[in-house]
């Protein structure tokens, strides 16, 4: 079997520009290299067949995966619930779904002649994100489904399959790696409030942050008012942001920030026997926070809350703390990201 | 706020290493890991992939059809990943049929034409079980 080998690659070479083509453009919320590798792994034996399978995964748990053009025993298309297998398994679950379908399609009659099995209707295919659903994913409930014994022996090999005997690169279906790569940076912009807990000072809060590959950097004012017997306070600050992504498990990642900046307090006195003394301060926090996000179409939204301990200035009002921009801290924030 | 990836469980190290030795030409090595580990360890959300995974393996690498009409079966009883579903009905009539047990094949197609009317390996499968 080994010496039949290099006429094995050299069929398969010459057939490469009938083979089946895998999208994987519309695939954005995977590493579509790394999703390529798995489809490549499962793909079955080459078919000198000329279709492309479309791969879209608007989510880390939604894929949509259709064959063009429509064969004319019809659409062949499916969608698949990602969350249904841990996060490191979902890549493998997507290429196996895409190989059995190139699998399909490749027995796919693929002129325009009728099919011969008759069936109870046409399957529509208007919607290429998502013609079929799970409608022919799951069984009916009530029906029975077929038992097996849940350990079997293992048998010798009887058969070499090619891509055992051949290089990985020459017996490999053109699986098809757009270009274009993950942005080399993202813009952010965030509105929201943050609380200094010993005070109970809420501030406004707006920034944006400027995403590279592995840290953001960003800037972020907040302003506020407090109202005291004495006189109105108004705290601000102004910040530059560091922040870091620890960890992420589909959609949420817990990070950590620092901020740091200047911190102040204008103060105005109701009475003319009262003075007011405007300050400013240093400021700096460190806070974990946790990071929700969802995928959109061109841009991701995103929601955050921050718990930390802040150094700056405290204002005081006939001896009381009356305005803390030090301490615990919370900040809540949403905001987009772009691309 | 703690969020961290969970580890890996038992399966799904034995599915990615089953991958490597397929990739590897030795499938009967991955076919054993995967009988392997789902002898001994519980059944978690990744068995019915190594059961899918295991069926395609000794379908189309190891030319045992009975035991992939097997692996596919569980699947079927697992009833997970749903994704995976339709063709775990679909490769079991392939085993089936392959392994010349043509009754049990037409069984399992009148289950899939029951399941799946509309069924994108329908005409594919008529065309085997004639």
């Amino acid at each position: 079997m080994k010496a039949m080998a290099p006429i094995v690659v050299i069929a398969l070479a010459a057939r490469a520009s009938a083979e089946p083509q895998i999208d994987l453009a519309r695939c954005t919320a995977f590493d579509r290299r790394a999703l390529a590798r798995a489809i490549d792994r499962e793909l079955p034996e080459l078919r000198d067949r000329h279709f492309a399978v479309i791969v879209e995964c608007p989510d880390l748990v939604t894929a949509h995966i259709h064959v063009e053009p429509v064969p004319a025993d019809g659409p062949i298309a499916r969608s698949l619930d990602l969350g249904e297998v841990p996060g490191d398994l979902r890549l493998k679950l997507l290429a196996l779904a895409v190989a059995e379908l190139v699998e399909v399609a490749a027995k796919a009659a693929p002129s325009a002649s009728a099919p011969t099995v008759p069936v109870a209707a046409p399957r529509r295919f208007g919607d290429p994100r998502d013609p079929q659903a799970f409608a022919d994913a799951e069984p009916r409930a009530g029906t029975p489904r077929p038992t097996a014994p849940s350990t079997v022996d293992v048998a010798p090999r009887p058969t070499t399959r090619v891509a055992a005997i051949a290089p990985p690169g020459e017996t490999s279906v053109d699986v098809t790696v757009p270009r274009e790569r993950p942005p080399r940076w993202t813009i952010a912009p965030v509105l929201g409030m943050r609380l200094y807990a010993s005070t109970r000072t809420a501030l406004a809060d707006a920034g944006a942050e400027l995403g590279l590959r592995w840290l953001r950097v960003g800037i972020r004012g907040a302003i506020g008012r407090s109202t005291d017997a004495l006189g109105t306070m108004r705290p601000w600050l102004a910040a530059v942001t560091a922040t870091r992504e620890l960890a992420c498990a589909g959609w949420a990642c817990a990070l950590v920030r620092v901020e740091a900046g200047v911190a102040g307090v204008t103060a105005h006195a109701v009475a003319s026997t009262t003075v007011a003394t405007s300050a400013t301060h240093g400021y700096a926090d460190a806070m974990l926070a946790g990071e929700l996000t969802k995928r959109f179409r061109g841009w991701t939204g995103t929601a955050s809350v921050d718990a930390g301990w802040a150094e700056g200035l405290i204002a005081r009002a006939g001896g009381r703390d009356a305005v803390s921009l030090a301490g615990a801290v919370v900040i809540g924030a949403i905001g987009a990201r772009w691309p | 706020v703690h969020i961290s990836p969970r580890p890996p469980t038992k399966l799904a190290t034995a599915l990615a290493d089953a991958d490597q030795l397929r990739a590897a030409g030795d499938a009967t090595a991955a076919a054993a890991l995967l009988e392997q580990a789902l002898s001994t360890s519980r059944a978690d959300e990744s068995t019915g992939l190594v059961e899918f995974t295991l069926g395609r393996i000794y379908l189309e690498d190891l030319d045992a059809p009975d035991k992939a009409a097997a692996a596919f079966g569980n699947l079927i009883a697992l009833g997970t990943p749903r994704g995976l579903l339709e063709d775990a009905y679909a490769r079991r009539i392939e085993s089936l049929a392959r392994a010349g047990r043509d009754a049990a094949a037409r069984a399992a197609l009148d289950d899939y034409d029951r399941l799946y009317p509309h069924g994108v390996r329908r005409q594919a499968l008529h065309t085997l079980i004639k």
